[in-house]
This record gives C-alpha cells, structure tokens and sequence, in this order.
C-alpha cells in the first residue's frame, strides 16, 4: 500500500511494523514529529509497546538499554544537542551489545541555533561502536528502519538510521509500506543472546583487567567489521521479500567513469540528477552513494571507484580541522590500495544551505577541471 | 539466514560476571537492617479514639469510601459525632501542617461517617460468642464505645443508661447545633446491629452497682462526671440560678423557657460555651461566659470561642463571682471580683487569685454555673482506677469522665475501647502484659481494638510513629486543603438548634481530595520505591492485603538503607541488627 | 514537471495545501514531493510551502527556485513578498482577492488567475470572515486554471486527508474552480 508522508512519519511506521516493544524518546525538532507519531500509534493500541517518556536524551537511550537487555525490541530518536547529550550512552550500549535501533534526523549543531540539516551530529558519533545508514529518500528510511533490526540483532550491535532534517524528516513523498506480514517473515522476534535473568542473576558492567578489556573490545571491533556482510545480505534478503534493495554503497553510471561523485543522505538522489546532466554533456562522470557509513565498507567503495581517476566527495558536513568526514574516510580507505584517485574534498549544504542539481554540475566540474585539489578542503555553496 | 553466530559470543561473555551473582551474600555486609511494619502515623498516636486514619484515607483517597467508612468503624463506632465535637488533636500533630497545611482529618472523618445514611452502619465482623455478660452502666461516649468494642468481641453487652434515651452526654450536654440528632441516632444504630441490650431508665445507684457486679461476669462504670460541685456562694438558692449540665440537659431536651434576658455564664470550659449558646437561642439578648483566668487558660475550643462570639456571647476573663444577689427570692445580678494570676498550680496554670476592693455587682436575670462536673462513682467514690481502666476488683472496670484523664468524646470513646479490652483479656484470661505491649497505637496512644481481636500488634505499638523527618517529600505535591467549613450566618443560627457548620462541596468530591492529601504516614501502599531502589534485590514479598509491608532478604540486604531513605512515608526504618 | 510554490501566513494552511496537492497528483498514480519552507513557523507571519509533481519517482531534494505557479493565499501578502519571483516565463499565478487578475500590479507575461477564496471560504463557515481558511478553496482554482491535478483528485485529497467540516471544504474548493477568473498579462 502506498502512501504520501514525511520521513518523520515513515520512521514512526517503520518502528510500528518492526514490532517495537519498548519506545524511550525525547523530543527535539525536527525528530519530534517521530516522537508524536509514535506516542500516537502506541495510543491507539496499534502496537503493544512500552512507551516511556523520559527526562532527557541520556535516559532515553538508558532506558532503552535496560530494556533491551531485559530482551526487549527496543526504540529511539534524536537530533542534533540531543544526540549529543546522549553520547556517554551510545558508547555504553554498544559496549554492552544491545540492539537498539536509533533514528537521527540529522541537524546542525549549536551555536548559533540552526535546525537544519548537518550530518556533523551523526558523524561525531563515529567512534561509538554504532552502526550508521544513511538514507536517500522516505521510501528508504521506512526499509532502512526494518533493516536495522535485522542488523542489529544478528551482530548485537546498535544501529542508527539517519535522515536528513526537513529535506526528508519533514518531506512528504509518496512511500509503498510494507506489509506487516511480509515484515514478520523478513524479522523473526527478538531473541536477546545475553539477557537480564532474575533467575540467574550475573552482574553486567562490572569492572574488567586490561585483558578482558581488550578482548572484548577487539571483538566488537571484528563484529562491527563483519557487520558490512551482514548488513548487505540484510539488504539483499530484503530485496528478495519487498523488491526493493539499496546495496550498502549504491552505484550510478560509474562504469568508465573519470570522476565520481560520492555522496551520501538525501544528497544521493539530487547528484544522480547533476550525472545525468554532465554525462547528456559528454562528461564522463558517476555517482556513488555511501549508505553503510559505520562499518565503512572500504572493498565496496573501492571497487565502486574502480579505475576512475578522480572522486568528488561531497560533505554535508564538517570536521572542523580536518575537512568532510567522508572525504577522509575515503582517503583512509583508499591509502593502502593500488589503485588511488585523487579526491577532492568538498564541503557545504548543511546548516540549511542547498544543494542543487546544478551546484552538484558545478562541484563535478571544477573536479574536472583540477589535476588534484588545490586545497584539501573545497566548499560550495549557492550564490 | 542466519547459520552460524555473527558475533564473538565468547568474547560477550565477559561483560557479565562468570558466576551467577547469588553466590556473593552481601547480607553478611549487614550491621543495620530495614525494619518493615506498620507504624503509627503522628495523627494517630495523637488520636485518643485510636481512629485508623492513614487507613481509611488510603480507601477514601481512592473514592472507596464505603471501605473507608468500614476501616474507621473498626476502631470507632462513631465517626459523624467526633468528626462534628473533636477538637482535632490529629490535625495539630498531622505530619502535613510542617510541608503545606495539615489534613483536614476531622470533616473527612465527618463525611465518612454521614456517608454511613448511603452504606449503613458498616459495621466490622464480630468474633464468635463467648457467653460471656458485660454490664456497663451509662451510655455516653465511654460506655457506648466500651459495649460496642465487647460486643465485637463476641460478648453479651448490657447498657443501662438513666436517661429516656441512649447517648449519655452526647444526647443531653451537646446541643443539636453542634451534633443534630439524626447524625447521632443513626450511629448509635449499632445498638441494635449488634444485639446489645440496652436498658434505659435505670440509673446506676449503689444498689445496682452491687447487683450488676454480682450477676454479670464484668462490669464496667462509665457514669460520667455530672454531679456538679456548685459555686460554693451565697444566693445558690435564688430561682434564676441553673447548674450548667441541668440547663443544658433542659435545653436540648426542648424543656428550658424563662432564662431572662440578660444570662452570665460561670466557667470556661465547652459546657460554658455551650450554656451561653444555647440562651442566645433560648431568647437570651445578653449573654456572658465569665472566668476566672485568662484567654489563654480557656480550655474550651478555639471554635466553639469564634462562633460563639460570632453570636454574640461576650467573654469577660479575670473575674468571679463572689456571691449571687437577688431580690424575693428572685435573681438580680452577681457580686464579681476581679481576679488576677497568682502562683502556678498542679496544673501548671496560674492560679487566680482575688483582687481585694475590686468587687463590683452586674446584673443578671440568670446566672449558670457551668464549671466543670465531678464523678460520684456508684461503684465506689473512693476507687483507685489506672489508665487502663482496671480497679483492685479484677472484674470491675471504670471509663469516661468516670476515670481520670481528659474529658473529650473522643478521649471517652478511646478509654471505653481500652476498658472492653481489659474486660476482654480479663474474660478470657489473656496475657495481659503481651496484650498491653501489642495494643497501643504509636506505643504510647490509644488503644486498637481491631489489632486486639486480629492478635496483631497496633501500629507502631514498639513506640515507632512517623514524624515529619521520616517523610520523604520528594514524593508529595503541594495541595491546598479541600476540605473547608462553612457556617450558617449568627443571625440564622441563634433563630434556632440548626446545625452551625457544613463541608463546602460535594462529600464525595471533598472527602477524596483531602484524603489525597494525606501522607498516609505509616502506611505501605505497595509503592514499589524500596523494590525499585535497593541495589541488591533483596526486597521480597508484596503487600499482599491492605497495609501488609514487604520484607527483605537477609542472604542479600547489606543494610545501605536506601530503602528507608526512598520510602515516601516512614514504613521502613533502619535498626542495629541483632548480634 | 510542475513545481508549485504556495504563499500564505504562519496558520493559513500553506503546508496542508501543498501536501493536497501531492496527494492529488498521488491519487492519479504520479509521483510527488511536499515540504514546507523550513523556517521557524510562526502565526501570521508569510510562510511558503513547495509541492514537486512529476511523472517518474523524484531524486531530486533540493528546494524550488523556478517554480512553474504561485499560488497566493492572501492578497496582502503581495506588498510583502515577491510571489512572482523566479517563476518561469509565463508563469501562472493563482491569488485569493476580491479584485481583478488585472488590478493586482502584478508583471506582465504571467498568467493570474483571481478568485475571492476568502469568501468562499467564509460561505462554508471555514476559520471566520475574518479570518477565513481558504486552502482548500483556492486548491480549486489552482486545478481549474493549471491543469496540474486535476479538481476530482483534489476533492478525493480533500476528503482523505481533511478530518475537519470535510465537506465544506470540498465544497469550497469546487466552487472556487467555478468562480475563478483568468487574465493573461
């Protein structure tokens, strides 16, 4: 059944269809509308969920750590100061390895207030052992929901499912939910590996040695590796049920392409616009979307660039002092290879700013225009 | 899809102890252990009719008030009548007073009790019969509460009231604008509810006094303190001159007329008051109460004072008669002294003494004497009585204005209560010595009988009552009292006996948010903060019945005490563990 | 590949209306896009809300700057905004006024199409004579004039979507389709 709704609200029906059992959440825009939807949808009875209003952020996500250790499908939403209130959590529930699905709309960080879109909330969460997707469209944040529990909880590591602010979160465009059985057959109910047991009870955090500390934390660090498998047969099995598939670095005319654009979020679709353009002009340009940003899936955006000369990355976002974090990503990702293009880092478009079709033409060009960047870090924005 | 494990599950492992945490008792940690249990609430180690407050404002909070009004019987057979005439010994102790305003205890307990016109008597259930016959002589407070407390007991209770009518001094010394008859003859439907024979028109002389104690298995005297000592003056034989119990007795008989037009009223106390209001409405125009001491000294209560100045009455303090002065045998006036404060006496208060040359003469068409009556005891003017009503004869047992103590309803409704338990544990051969330990609410107030007959301990019988310091406040909101009084105008009231006061507001409505206001002190309500907050799991059990406290584990409690600190009303507190 | 652009105040229902819109197009099996001019709302003050149709699924995410009709919820907003501005060269511009397409001062080479949405609206008992709420009225005449979506979709968006007197607003929006007048400039 389609239907036309804000990203916001595809989020709320994801969660609805993925059988969510307990919903902690604090309010802040523009991730709000998830929030309400969902306190909604609980309301009318419509999904049998513990939905528990909490003081802050860093309740939300503790709540949801309890819960999910006590085996519970777990839920959660932020923004931005939100986000970063939760921080010291997002560490410790991955640490702990509960498979806590969080939705980020992603909005600039203060000061000054700005609510629009900037992935550096997101991005500066890098180090915390959560799994991030980024997603193009509603159509994809309501798939990617589902598929972050399936992620999750095969790899017992929280996921975080991002959306840009009001370009998607408060966008309506038309989107085929899936249907609830198909949705069961895809995701089996949560069974936790490690859980709370009154029975038998064992102490969880407790103090470790520096061995175990490290043992653990390699692990998490192969889990969270084996996590890009996981995360595209995820996809690929999605596929299979819904017709719909998105690959964790999604391609676009690369094929002999002499420059690649690399994008990720809402971003994506626009820049597949520019490539048409530019290729309608002779110009031998791809497009690349990176969708799994934690893990980076270095082997697939490699072979995704394959022989091109030259990657345009374009960041939404910026690493004050060091430039767009997907643009170093690549650089580290590409570093030991053979083959390594020159990238041009470019940065812009968030805290409101826009990016067109036109703009994205431009940054193609001035790419092409280079032998290699004339400065690590390039900004572009609308006139 | 998923074949094999997609994470290290040994390396997950370690973020939980290997060993199940059971085997780590932290209990041997322990040097203070939490104590569970009911306590008494300062209300109710305050109350001299040991009423259940924090109980019945649990069920009255929660709109049950036909539970509530049950909870309340179970130590009190008349709820309407103290919740009209107490002075409210509860609401100056109340643990609310220090955090906002105290609980407006009194009207709920008002309104419970004339919900009793909608739910009946709500009577709790009697024990089996023991064949065993009570007599008590009088059927005022005391003795109605101390028949009412044997008959749930399963004794035979026989009342042998003087008067026409039961009730005693609820009937002749309260007038109907205080206590309308209807609130109290429904109360006393208990008499009939529980089979208890009443004998009226059988005054309590020596000669039966001698008879009961030989027919019945125990007797009670609960005959009141009526015998009025006089003023002790010349003139006492003047017509014009009335004794205050006689006069009030003749008033709310509707058999008083002739009072005059100018009355003065000797003595300080309720009666006096009372005196005065009832010649206001008896056709009065110039009503005085004359004491002896102070303002401060007045033992009779601070409303009753309002609204009788509200009427009308003036109060003249510091002065006494010195004689009555009349003419043909007729009243005319009093001859007054003024007096001033002198040395304390036994009671701490200043003892008036005489102003030489002050004495002047004020006229007066009446003069009552209403200062305070004695006890002529058929039973012995001389008897030695304790404060739990035994006297040398084992089966003999004095309460009410009969035995020392305060003189209030509620203080004779208590001392009645302990008298029936001492004739109980005295009919069945109890352990007096574990029956007096287990039964004083607070340890140190009035008795429970509903703990005497369910052989449990009343609450906070080990001494342990709730102060404002073992409130945790964090968990109470400030609220505005409810319950408030409103009054009829002076002039609508002295037109006639109607009553004086009403609780604004529907009952309904009014008794559930006061009772929400109540800290409920004492009282475990099943919350769940101690199970919530103890770091170590170690509170088990559920409050299982109304009031039934948690207990803990002693394998795991390491005694930190935040249960204590986290409980919102004082059910738990921290002692020395045993050695 | 229409791109409509809505005026109106913080209140008036801009965002409602571009969202009818999408689901108009929606309902005729066409792709479609809605977003509000993402600002800090406020009551009262001129607020703009966007509406993308086209035939195939839409990549596109940025904002609309060349639009290919205004539509103008209130005809004061006029001397506060440029409601002609970027429109593409014979553009359409649908206003709710009680004046002529011709006397609005608006430039030449554009299509303006008139109607008096507000007392339509104030007919139907929609917000006050005041203060009407004329959204779904002057979505009417958008369809009469544009040819965009069509009036039935835009009725079938309506009551779908429009919990509140839904068939007042219906039937405003069809009278404004009647009621609307066009002049080219």
């Amino acid at each position: 059944m389609k239907e036309v709704m804000m990203g916001d609200v595809a989020v709320a029906r994801g969660v609805k269809l993925a059988r969510v059992e307990v919903i902690a959440a604090y309010p802040i825009t523009p991730q709000t509308i998830i929030v309400e939807e969902l306190s909604e949808i609980c309301g009318r009875g419509e999904l049998k969920a513990r939905f528990i209003k909490v003081e802050s952020e860093h309740s939300a996500l503790a709540c949801c750590m309890g819960a999910s250790m006590a085996g519970a499908r777990t839920f959660t939403a932020s923004a931005s100061q939100g986000l970063l209130l939760m921080h010291e959590m997002l560490h410790w529930s991955a640490g702990a390895r509960t498979p806590i699905v969080m939705a980020n709309v992603n909005r600039a960080i203060a000061p000054p207030w700005n609510l629009w879109s900037d992935q550096t909330d997101s991005l500066s969460q890098r180090d915390t052992s959560w799994i991030q997707l980024y997603c193009e469209n509603n159509q994809e944040v309501i798939d990617t929901v589902i598929q972050a529990y399936r992620i999750a909880e095969t790899v017992y590591l929280p996921v975080m499912v991002v959306l840009d602010a009001f370009i998607l979160s408060h966008t309506s465009e038309v989107v085929a939910v899936p249907e609830q059985e198909d949705v069961d057959r895809y995701l089996p109910p949560f069974k936790a590996a490690l859980t709370l047991d009154t029975n038998d009870p064992r102490a969880f955090g407790s103090i470790s040695g520096p061995i175990e500390y490290q043992k653990l934390k390699m692990a998490r660090h192969e889990d969270m590796m084996g996590a890009v498998e996981v995360a595209r047969r995820a996809d690929i099995e999605f596929g299979e049920i819904f017709g719909r598939k998105y690959g964790i670095a999604e391609r676009y005319r690369c094929e002999d392409a002499e420059l690649i654009l690399l994008t990720s979020g809402a971003l994506g679709g626009t820049a597949k616009i520019a490539v048409d353009a530019l290729r309608e002009s002779g110009a031998a340009v791809g497009a690349l979307r990176v969708r799994l940003f934690r893990p980076f899936p270095a082997d697939d955006i490699a072979d995704a660039i394959g022989g091109a000369p030259k990657v345009a990355v374009i960041d939404r976002n910026l690493s004050v002092g060091a430039g767009g974090i997907f643009a170093q990503e690549l650089k580290a990702a590409l570093y030991d290879r053979e083959r390594r293009p020159a990238v041009f880092g470019f940065t812009g478009g968030y805290g409101g700013g826009d990016f067109t079709p036109e703009v994205v033409e431009k940054i193609a060009r001035r790419a092409l225009e280079m032998d290699k960047p004339d400065s690590p870090t390039l900004w572009e924005a609308i006139p | 899809m998923m074949e094999h494990l997609y994470y290290d599950a040994a390396a997950m492992d370690l973020l939980r102890t290997t060993r199940n945490t059971l085997s780590n008792r932290t209990g041997s940690w322990r040097h203070m252990r939490p104590e569970f249990g009911l306590k008494a609430a300062a209300c109710a180690a305050a109350c001299p009719a040991g009423n259940p407050i924090a109980r019945f404002m649990a069920a009255a909070s929660d709109g049950r008030f036909e539970e509530a009004l049950r909870e309340l019987k179970k130590e009190n057979p008349l709820p309407g009548v103290c919740g009209r005439v107490c002075p409210r010994p509860c609401e100056a102790a109340c643990n609310r007073a220090e955090f906002d305003e105290a609980v407006g205890t009194r009207a709920v307990e008002r309104l419970l009790g004339d919900m009793g016109a909608e739910f009946g008597l709500c009577l709790p259930a009697t024990m089996g019969k023991t064949g065993k016959r009570v007599a008590v002589a009088g059927s005022g407070p005391a003795g109605l509460s101390c028949a009412y407390h044997l008959a749930l007991s399963g004794h035979d209770a026989t009342v042998f009231e003087a008067g026409g009518e039961p009730g005693g001094l609820l009937r002749f010394g309260i007038p109907a604008y205080r206590l309308p008859r209807e609130a109290l003859d429904r109360e006393l439907g208990f008499i009939d509810a529980l089979g208890i024979n009443m004998k009226t028109g059988c005054r309590a002389d020596a000669a039966l006094a001698a008879r009961l104690l030989d027919e019945f298995d125990a007797v009670v005297a609960a005959t009141g303190a009526l015998v009025s000592p006089g003023l002790g003056i010349e003139g006492e034989g003047l017509a014009g001159y009335f004794k205050g119990l006689e006069f009030l007795a003749a008033a709310n008989a509707g058999e008083a007329s002739g009072i005059g037009k100018s009355v003065i009223v000797i003595g300080g106390g309720n009666t006096a008051v009372d005196a005065a209001r009832c010649a206001l409405r008896l056709g009065a125009e110039d009503v005085t109460v004359m004491y002896r001491r102070g303002r401060e000294d007045m033992p009779a209560s601070d409303e009753e004072v309002a609204e009788a100045q509200e009427e009308g009455v003036k109060f003249v303090f510091h002065a006494a008669p010195a004689k009555l002065v009349g003419e043909g045998g007729r009243l005319r006036g009093v001859a007054l002294m003024r007096m001033k404060p002198g040395e304390p006496d036994e009671s701490g208060r200043r003892k008036p003494e005489p102003v030489a040359g002050s004495e002047r003469e004020a006229h007066a068409d009446a003069v009552i004497e209403a200062a305070g009556g004695r006890a002529d005891n058929p039973f012995g003017r001389a008897l030695e009585v304790d404060e739990w009503g035994a006297t040398d004869n084992e089966k003999l047992f004095v309460c009410g204005d009969a035995a020392p103590g305060a003189r209030t309803v509620a203080s004779a409704i208590g001392g009645g209560k302990r008298a029936a338990i001492m004739a109980d544990v005295f009919l069945r051969e109890l352990d007096i010595k574990e029956v007096k330990r287990k039964v004083l609410v607070g340890g140190n107030g009035a008795a429970s009988a509903a703990a005497h007959r369910e052989g449990e301990a009343a609450p906070g019988a080990d001494g342990s009552v709730v102060r404002f310091k073992n409130v945790n406040t964090a968990y109470f909101s400030r609220a505005a009292r409810a319950a408030k009084l409103e009054r009829l105008s002076p002039e609508a009231r002295v037109a006639g006996f109607d009553e004086v006061s009403a609780v604004c507001g529907s009952a309904a409505e009014t008794a559930r948010a006061e009772a929400s206001r109540c800290f409920r002190c004492g009282e475990c309500d099943d919350c769940g903060n101690c199970l919530v907050f103890c770091p170590d799991m170690s509170i088990i059990g559920k409050a299982a019945a109304v009031g039934a406290a948690p207990g803990f584990d002693g394998d795991y409690c390491k005694g930190c005490g935040i249960c204590a600190r986290e409980c919102p009303r004082g059910v738990i507190r921290m002692i020395e563990e045993e050695r | 590949m229409p791109e409509i652009r809505l005026h109106g105040r913080g209140g008036q229902g801009a965002a409602l209306a571009s969202r009818l819109l999408a689901e108009a197009a929606f309902i005729e099996g066409r792709h479609a896009q809605s977003f509000p001019a993402f600002g800090l709302e406020r009551r009262g003050a001129p607020v703009t809300a966007y509406t993308r149709i086209q035939d195939t699924p839409i990549l596109n995410h940025s904002k609309i700057y060349a639009p290919d009709a205004a539509v103008v919820l209130d005809a004061t907003l006029l001397k506060l905004a440029n409601v002609a501005e970027g429109l593409k060269p014979g553009g359409l511009v649908v206003i709710n006024t009680d004046k002529g397409p011709g006397e609005l001062g608006l430039p030449s080479g554009l299509r303006v199409a008139a109607v008096n949405a507000g007392a339509i609206a104030a007919e139907r008992g929609l917000g006050s004579r005041l203060a009407p709420i004329v959204n779904t009225a002057i979505l009417g005449a958008f369809a009469a004039v544009s040819g965009a979506v069509s009036l039935e979709s835009v009725l079938e968006a309506i009551r779908r979507n429009v919990a509140f007197r839904t068939e007042d607003n219906a039937a405003a929006c069809e009278r404004a389709a009647i009621e609307v007048e066009t002049a080219l400039l």
